[in-house]
Order: C-alpha cells, then structure tokens, then sequence
C-alpha cells in the first residue's frame, strides 16, 4: 500500500471548506469521478505551462528596436489532481523545466506558487494504466497532500485538514480497497521496455501500428506530460515572442529552413512519439515519459491505443 | 539592453557585413561580456520583427571582442538578415550546446574536413587551435575545405591567410572547377582519399558539412584508419529554445542543442540510424 495509514478522516464538508479557501481548481478526470464545486483545468500542464503565453515584447520607438522581458507571474493555486497527474509533473515536467538547467522562471515561479494535491482512485477505468508504468491509483508520492473518498468522509494525508484516527470499519474499507485495486492493476510493462523500444527503431512493424493514426496531435495536447513547445513571433514593429504547445505529431515540427525534413513521414512521428515517452526519456531520467493516465486513448478520434503500440513493439524486440 | 531571463535576447548593433558568396553573408557583432563560448558553440539570433534562428559561432574566442557568424540565405529569418546593414539591430541569445571538445584534442594531430557553409563551426576552432597561444598545444594541422563551384568557396581572405602559415596543410576542392580555378576538382571524400596519405596514429578528425558529405566523409575516414571515436561531427535539427526543453532536437536520448551539436561518430552509431 501506498499509503502510509496514518492519516486521519474528515468529513466532506470540513475537506471541502479548507479547499475553498483559495483559488482551487480540479483537472477534468477529477471533475468527472467526483463533483466538486470548483472548476476544472485539463491537467496541471495547463497551469504550469499554459498553452499560450507571452514571454517578451519588441518594439520600434524613437529610430531603435526595444525588447521588453515579461516577468514570471504566479498566483497561489490549490490543484486537485489524479495521482498519475501529480506523477506527471514531478517525473515529466519538473525534470525537463527545473531539473535540466537552466531552470525555466516562468514553470518555476507557478510551480512555487503550486499546491498540488492527489485525490486516490478506487476503481480502474478501460483507458487507465497507471500500474503499467510505475504509478499506482493510491500513491501519494509526490503531492502535497493526498485525499480519498470514503463512504463515512474523506481520508487525509498532509496538513490543514483535522479529523479523527481511523475507525477499524475505515480500516478494512481502506484494505479492501487495496485488495480490490490489486486484483485489477493492469500488469506492469516489462523492465528493459525501454532498451527492447530502442532496439525496436528499425522494426517493420512500424509501419502498421502507425498505420491508423491521422497524426492530428490531439493525444499530446491532451497528454499531462507532453511539453514540447514553440516560440512564434507575433507582430512586426511591436509585437511579443509567444510559447505556445507544440506537438511531435506535426510535419513542420521538425522541417529545416532547407526543406529537408527528418521526419516527413507519418509513421516516423508515430515512431517519435512512442519512444521518446517509453524510451529516450526513460534512459536520460529513469523514469517512464508517460504516466498512464489514459487521456489520449480515451480522446482519440479514431481510437488509436499506444497501450497496445507499446505492447506490439515489445514482442518485435523479444 | 536587457538580457534578463534565458529567452530574452540583448539587442546589438551589427558592425560589419562580409559578402563571403552570393548567398551567405558573414556578419560581425560585439561579444557582449557575459558571453564566454567554446568553439562548435552556437547562438540564436533574433530578428526584430521577423523571428529568431540557432546559427554556429564562425569566430574563434581567441580573437577577441566580437562574434561572427556565417549564415547562408535559405529560410524567413536568414532573408531578412541578409537584408540588414551595418549599425542595424540584431538579438542575441546564447551560447549554447556541448561545443568541441578542445580538452580531449589537446597533442593532437588534427584534419579538419569542410564541406559549404559546413566551414563556419570548423573556422572557430580552427582560428583557435592557430592562435599563438595555444598552436603549441596541438600537433599537426591538415585542412581539406571543399565546395560546389570556387564561387561558393567561404572565408576567401581567412584561406589565404591559412595558406600562407607554414604550419599547417591547406587543400580546397570544388565539385565543378572553372577555367582560372587551379585546385583540385572532386567531391570531398575522393579527395581525402588521396591526399590524407599517411598513417593515422594520433589524428583525429574533424567533419562538418552537407548530411551526404558527412555520411562519406565518414565512410573514407574509417577506410583511412580512423577509430569511430577519433571522428567529430555535428548534427543539425530544428530547434527552437536552445536549451534542452522546446523537445523538437530530440535524437535518441540526446537534445542536439544541449548534449550536441558536437558528437563523436562513436556516439552516432549508437543513435538511431535515421531519426
């Protein structure tokens, strides 16, 4: 178990009333599981590293060009977030913005300005996988407090909420739970899933498993951990250098100014997509570049399932 | 001008245009202070009002107090540079990536092998390993700069001052020779093989050009002897950030702009063949 069981219980409306005294905010597989009056952001990815943001302005003025830096902004935010979207931000985002210097000010100043709490679940929806890559439906790690419905109040670990110890019905409700999850956890990928991946780049199959794919990006701009991103000039005598969300997915992502194109074909992007999340991420930080959180298999328009890619090119490899 | 925060550029006044061929222009900036590289380092450059590109440092450290950089007109960013003036207005970000590693080459015996723009990165360390101060550090100098026609040819002046040194080996080819040309006439990697002639003991080779140059440049080299570690290249990716995050250099585990654009062809058969 995850847990340590040394949190207490709290009812609903005590849990409910210490989230509400900020600016609090859940991702949308929380808002779905569980109605709660806050409103909701995709994933914490969308306040980390907005999908649009300013990061100077240029401008002409008195015969000379200006450059303006914008300064990092960051308001306290309570973010309450799946356990696997937590694991997101501290193996993905974290290592990529702050871990790989230099850090990046603006992820840093609204990580700072962060509380990021996870809300365990108790059941395994058909798209999650979690277990598969590391995560677990009731891990705390990472998060600043965690939290768990039962059916007498909320389970709570952290500080700010008070309740009372653990009732022993409490207790075996949380075992069960354990158990329960246990007996359906979707078994992990194989350990050397990333070297078997990286020996699998010139594999035929390739082709096929990106062969319904319509690389129109949706999954990484659903995904809580993709972060690729562009910076695109807007305006000609004044105007700002813009981030926005970039996606693999895309041609032009990595077209040269000469025209040659790296990866011109569809099924090379595909190919990007799986092993820079199940591979090369995984060998630079030792940590899966995908949390299982299910979004993009869900989401997709024709049903494409990167469980199954990964699968598929892991007995390729074997 | 400000140069806060990691993707901000300090604005600077551009101090001399050189028209090295019809297409490629070397333009001359002041190295603001902050601004320490090695060479095979890379900057990007901005353009106000247009965008911003990763360029490779042509200038070798050594000299002083100004940047240079070489840049073919190819794409939006490079045509509005080359529609700049001196005493107009560029942004400066940088230096970033690995650079060569000088430490490593230190006794040395070094054959720099260039093909086009493919020069620039390899002038920096040349001018480099040339300057007084550290020409005794290093061994032997062989260098072999090919281009399409003796028009394409980049840095004129910088050859001829290189000619004129006694202590290195200058030899230029051109793909298509014309009637006042008087070098060799041949692709790169067919003139390498005849004239690099001797036993490859404590050489290491140096290669930076066209991806198709590269690739049988490579191949002549190991023909000639050359371990896969003894080989340097760089690698060239779209990039955006210059600084291991915007994910679009990606190769393999490696971020062209943070861990490259310097690798060792050891390094480069580990990588995916074609990314």
């Amino acid at each position: 178990m995850r847990l340590s069981g040394n949190g207490v219980v709290a009812t609903r409306e005590a849990f409910l009333e210490w989230l509400s005294r900020g600016r609090t905010f859940v991702t949308e597989t929380v808002a779905r599981r569980f109605r709660l009056p806050f409103p909701s952001v995709p994933t914490p990815k969308a306040v980390l590293l907005p999908q649009h943001e300013a990061l100077y302005r240029f401008f002409w003025a008195r015969r000379t060009w200006n450059v303006h830096p914008l300064p990092p902004e960051g308001t306290p935010i309570l973010l309450l977030a799946a356990p696997c979207e937590v694991k997101a931000v501290t193996d993905v985002l974290d290592a990529v913005f702050l871990g790989n210097a230099p850090q990046d000010p603006y992820y840093a100043t609204r990580r700072k300005n962060l509380i990021l709490g996870a809300l365990g679940c108790t059941f395994f929806e058909a798209t999650c996988f979690c277990t598969r890559v590391g995560g677990h439906p009731l891990s705390r790690e990472g998060a600043d407090f965690f939290a768990l419905p039962l059916s007498s109040g909320v389970y709570f670990e952290g500080e700010g909420v008070s309740g009372r110890p653990l009732a022993s019905s409490e207790k075996e409700e949380l075992e069960a739970l354990v158990a329960d999850l246990e007996k359906t956890a979707p078994p992990p990928f194989p350990e050397k899933t990333p070297e078997y991946l990286y020996e699998a780049f010139g594999c035929d199959i390739w082709e096929d498993i990106a062969w319904g794919c319509l690389n129109c990006g949706a999954c990484t701009f659903l995904c809580p951990t993709c972060f690729c991103f562009d910076l695109a000039l807007e305006g000609r005598l004044r105007g700002a250098m813009i981030r926005t969300w970039d996606s693999c997915m895309f041609p032009k992502f990595t077209l040269h100014a000469s025209s040659h194109n790296p990866r011109s074909h569809p099924m090379q992007r595909v190919r990007q997509r799986i092993l820079h999340k199940f591979s090369y991420h995984p060998l630079r930080k030792g940590v899966f570049g995908c949390v299982g959180c299910g979004r993009c298999v869900a989401l997709c328009p024709v049903n494409w399932d990167i469980r199954e890619a990964v699968e598929r090119v892991v007995s390729c490899a074997l | 001008m400000p140069c806060e925060g990691i993707y901000t550029p300090c604005l600077l006044p551009i101090a001399e245009i050189v028209e090295e061929t019809r297409d490629i222009k070397t333009f001359r900036i002041p190295r603001p202070e902050h601004f320490v590289y090695r060479p095979g380092q890379f900057a990007e450059i901005f353009v106000p009002g247009v965008g911003e590109a990763p360029f490779s440092i042509s200038s070798s450290p050594t000299e002083g107090t100004f940047l240079e950089f070489s840049i073919k007109r190819i794409g939006s960013v490079t045509q509005a540079l080359h529609r700049l003036n001196p005493g107009d207005t560029v942004g400066l970000r940088g230096p970033y990536g690995n650079g060569f590693p000088v430490e490593e080459l230190l006794g040395k015996h070094l054959l720099f092998v260039g093909g086009g723009i493919g020069l620039a990165p390899l002038r920096s360390l040349i001018n480099y390993v040339l300057s007084p101060e550290h020409r005794l550090s290093f061994g032997d100098v062989f260098i072999l700069y090919g281009a399409r026609t003796p028009q394409d040819l980049v840095f004129r002046w910088e050859l001829e001052r290189w000619r004129k040194r006694e202590d290195l080996t200058l030899c230029l080819t051109v793909d298509e020779g014309n009637a006042s040309w008087e070098g060799r006439v041949g692709l790169v990697p067919n003139v390498l093989r005849e004239v690099f002639s001797f036993p490859c003991t404590g050489w290491v080779s140096i290669v930076c050009g066209p991806p198709i140059m590269i690739k049988f440049t490579i191949k002549a080299l190991r023909e000639l002897g050359f371990a896969p570690g003894d080989i340097l290249t760089t690698l060239e990716m779209k990039m955006k950030c210059g600084l291991g995050k915007c994910g679009r250099c990606n190769i393999g585990p490696y971020y062209v702009c943070q861990d490259g654009p310097v690798f060792s062809y050891e390094t480069l058969l580990e990588m995916p063949e074609e990314y």
